[in-house]
């Protein structure tokens, strides 16, 4: 698969407009919606801690990003990257000025202490009582391993696939380090007991939920002025050519050091926020498995565009969330599924999907339809899950939303805006924990909403291929003339 | 490795500082077979001169060697008066050695401008790059360049959707930007019309006596518009040197290009 930047078409006033809009349509949406949606109680405080968690995934996936789809460099550690930063913060919330539940009979220190047979806190652990100083740690030890590794390695001329094994090699070695009890890390536990109100109670989970998504915001609009600099070209420059660069006295082994330590920080940002909301932190999180895994997210969102890995570090996190509690026995099969048909159908991932759609947009097709229907739909099932479904009949909204939907969609006859619509709201649905309980009625086990899935995203693709399925028959209909 | 003292290696230190280029004994191997096996080679500062030769004679390898993407199996080589035998080929580019590849290498998912940007003579450390846009100067420069070679109204398009000639002339392009002090062209001409030869040559014209330039052609036509002092290069040596109608007169010359072809 060629490593290619996808073509940009003329940016058109239409097309203009539409970005703006979409933007901030998506700004209002996770900035205003989920909170006062949650404030109402119509979102469960778990939904949104989930959505949470996977916006700090969402920050690894835009480092990633820098990384592979703009650099080239296919990095199997930032796993690790993201531990470091997660373990970092994890140890000032274990200890009690950062809300760690110590109990007397343990020391007033974290319990697993007790049964390394340690009485008193290390020295090197006091000092992450402070919250400042366990942030900067968090930051600052990614950087520096990250710096001396890539330092090392790209100054060796390391390349492509050996830079993977290497990775992935000191992935394995941290994990097996973290592993050990003597580490005083916790061991293969982990480090946790962490004031539980930090994934439970709304205002904290609001609190983190909201910091999380400004510092993605953050972080993406820094990703973005890198990219456009001349370093971004040079970034791009190094995946292409790197040999030529050589030849016009620039230093590939330098921008590649910055795109890893960049990475490296992006992922360390991710497990700080990561750890409150989780509770937990286990070196299982810093395998090899997790950062192909994160790899995977940013190639089903489509890598070289900032904004395709942050959908893609959701999707596939919700994706894989939704099967395995309606049917954990098919994530596999549904994990590899997914991933045969972005290599044959969408090469360039969701962003794929979502350029030939601003290419409709750019040529004058109308998606208010669409939008209109998903508006239509997401109401209807929020008045079911509120308390107004006593005022007004469940049945009577579902048809009226249904018939409306349907109406819109069918109108706007856009194939890869319906794709993209269904996605958004199936997913959407499903994040907010809105999915009505009709549609886990199961047939075969399977439950009622994944048919109805197939069957629009099947229509969608039999839409798009109407033009080739009409010339098909023709040439059939009417053989060749010519002898 | 150092080298065996050998008197007859012993560099003058006059040649060293008046040529801009200049190799002594300059030997490379390749798995036993001597792809570049020279005497003594010299081009002066601010000079134009054509290397030609068949098919596998080593043009490329002394570039190769003078750029530092190759390292002599033994021999000296000095740019500018300086020994580059340690010298790595980011120094070496430093240095204002500057070249086009002979199959036109370009950065293929940038466009074409953006290519340009980044072969303007300018910061070459990570952190300025980050901040530091062309100045009007060097847009003015780099617009004035593409227009020469029609490529003033693709400058939006990626690399990779360029044609052969294009690239030729984006690679030529980004090579006279940077304003090397030497500067090695392998095969300009390669792939272009007549019309675009002539284009190019006039550009090489052009900056002659202000830097030192080393074309590597196999066009004659070409060659003759060059108007230049032309070095025959055949199986790693140097064969023979001087003007193109004394070498045409020259039994070897003509010998080493039939006997191959
Ligand atoms: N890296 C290498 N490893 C082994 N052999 C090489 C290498 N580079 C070049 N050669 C050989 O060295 C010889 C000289 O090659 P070179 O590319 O310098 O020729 P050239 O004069 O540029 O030819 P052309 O006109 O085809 O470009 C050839 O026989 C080539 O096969
Ligand atoms: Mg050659």
């Amino acid at each position: 698969m060629k490593n290619q930047e996808p073509m940009t078409f003329d940016e058109n006033e239409l097309l203009r407009v539409f970005r703006k809009k979409t933007t901030l349509g998506v700004l209002v949406f996770f900035f205003v919606v989920i909170p006062f949606l949650g404030w109402f109680g119509l979102i469960d405080v778990t939904n949104i801690n989930k959505l949470g968690r996977y916006l700090c995934f969402a920050i690894v996936a835009l480092g990633i990003d820098l990384l592979w789809g703009y650099t080239g460099l296919l990095s199997l550690c930032q796993a690790l990257f993201f531990c470091l930063g997660g373990y970092a913060m994890a140890m000032h919330l274990s200890l009690p000025e950062g809300g760690g539940n110590v109990r007397p009979e343990y020391h007033n220190i974290p319990q697993f202490f007790f049964f390394n047979n340690v009485d008193t806190l290390p020295g090197w652990w006091t000092h992450f009582s402070s919250l400042s100083f366990a942030l900067v740690m968090a930051i600052l030890i990614p950087t520096i391993v990250a710096s001396l590794f890539g330092f090392t390695v790209f100054r060796s001329r390391v390349k492509g696939v050996y830079f993977s094994i290497i990775t992935q090699a000191v992935a394995w070695g941290a994990f097996l380090l973290f592993c050990r009890n003597e580490m005083l890390l916790g061991g293969t536990n982990g480090l946790t007991n962490f004031d539980p109100a930090f994934h439970r109670d709304f205002g904290w989970v609001l609190f983190f939920y909201l910091i999380t998504v400004s510092t993605l915001v953050l972080l993406f609009l820094g990703a973005k002025y890198i990219s456009g600099s001349r370093l971004g070209r040079l970034l791009v420059a190094v995946r292409d050519k790197e040999m030529l660069l050589n030849f016009m006295a620039y230093r590939p082994q330098s921008i590649k050091l910055f795109a890893f330590t960049t990475a490296a920080i992006f992922a360390g940002t991710g497990g700080v926020l990561y750890v409150p909301q989780n509770g937990i932190i286990t070196p299982n999180i810093m395998r090899v498995e997790d950062s192909i895994w994160m790899i995977i997210w940013v190639a089903l969102g489509g890598r070289g565009r900032l904004w395709g890995a942050m959908a893609g570090a959701l999707l596939v996190n919700y994706a894989y969330s939704i099967t395995t509690s309606d049917m954990p026995k098919t994530w596999p099969f549904l994990e590899g599924g997914m991933f045969m048909a972005v290599v044959l159908f969408f090469p360039s991932g969701l962003v794929g999907l979502w350029d030939r759609f601003e290419q409709n947009v750019a040529s004058g097709t109308r998606v208010s339809g669409i939008l209109l229907a998903m508006a239509v739909g997401f109401t209807a099932l929020l008045v079911d899950k509120s308390n107004w479904g006593l005022y007004v009949p469940y049945h009577l909204t579902a048809l009226i939303a249904c018939v409306t939907m349907s109406f819109l969609v069918i109108r706007s006859l856009n194939p890869s805006g319906i794709v993209l619509a269904t996605i958004t709201f199936f997913f959407g649905v499903e994040a907010l924990g809105l999915m009505p309980e009709t549609m886990r009625i199961t047939w075969i086990g399977v439950p009622l909403k994944y048919y109805i899935l197939f069957i629009i995203l099947v229509g969608a693709g039999v839409l798009s291929h109407i033009g080739v399925f009409r010339q098909a028959l023709r040439k059939y209909y009417e053989p060749a003339t010519e002898h | 490795m150092s080298q065996p003292l050998n008197i007859s290696s012993i560099v003058p230190i006059d040649k060293i500082s008046s040529y801009q280029v200049y190799l002594k004994d300059a030997v490379v191997v390749f798995d036993g077979f001597k792809a570049l096996d020279i005497e003594e080679f010299g081009v002066y500062y601010n000079e134009l001169r054509v290397i030609i030769g068949p098919n596998g004679a080593g043009k490329t390898t002394l570039c190769d060697v003078i750029s530092g993407k190759t390292s002599l199996t033994s021999g000296r080589v000095y740019v500018g008066g300086l020994d580059i035998i340690q010298a790595g080929d980011v120094e070496i580019a430093g240095m204002g050695v500057g070249r086009k590849f002979q199959t036109p290498t370009v950065f293929d998912s940038l466009t074409v401008w953006e290519n340009m940007d980044l072969a303007l003579p300018r910061a070459k450390s990570v952190f300025p790059n980050l901040w530091l846009k062309e100045t009007n100067e060097e847009k003015k420069r780099i617009t004035a360049i593409l227009e020469r070679v029609r490529l003033a109204d693709e400058i939006g398009v990626q690399a990779q959707y360029l044609s052969h000639g294009q690239r030729q002339w984006l690679a030529l392009s980004m090579l006279i930007l940077a304003e090397p002090k030497l500067l090695l062209v392998d095969e300009p001409a390669a792939g272009l019309t007549d019309k675009e030869t002539e284009i190019t040559a006039e550009l090489l014209l052009e900056l002659k006596g202000q830097h030192t330039i080393i074309v590597i052609e196999h066009d004659m036509e070409f060659v003759r518009r060059l108007n230049s002092y032309v070095t025959v290069m055949n199986e790693g040596k140097l064969l023979a040197e001087g003007r193109l109608d004394e070498l045409r007169q020259n039994d070897e010359v003509v010998k080493a290009y039939l006997g191959r072809s």
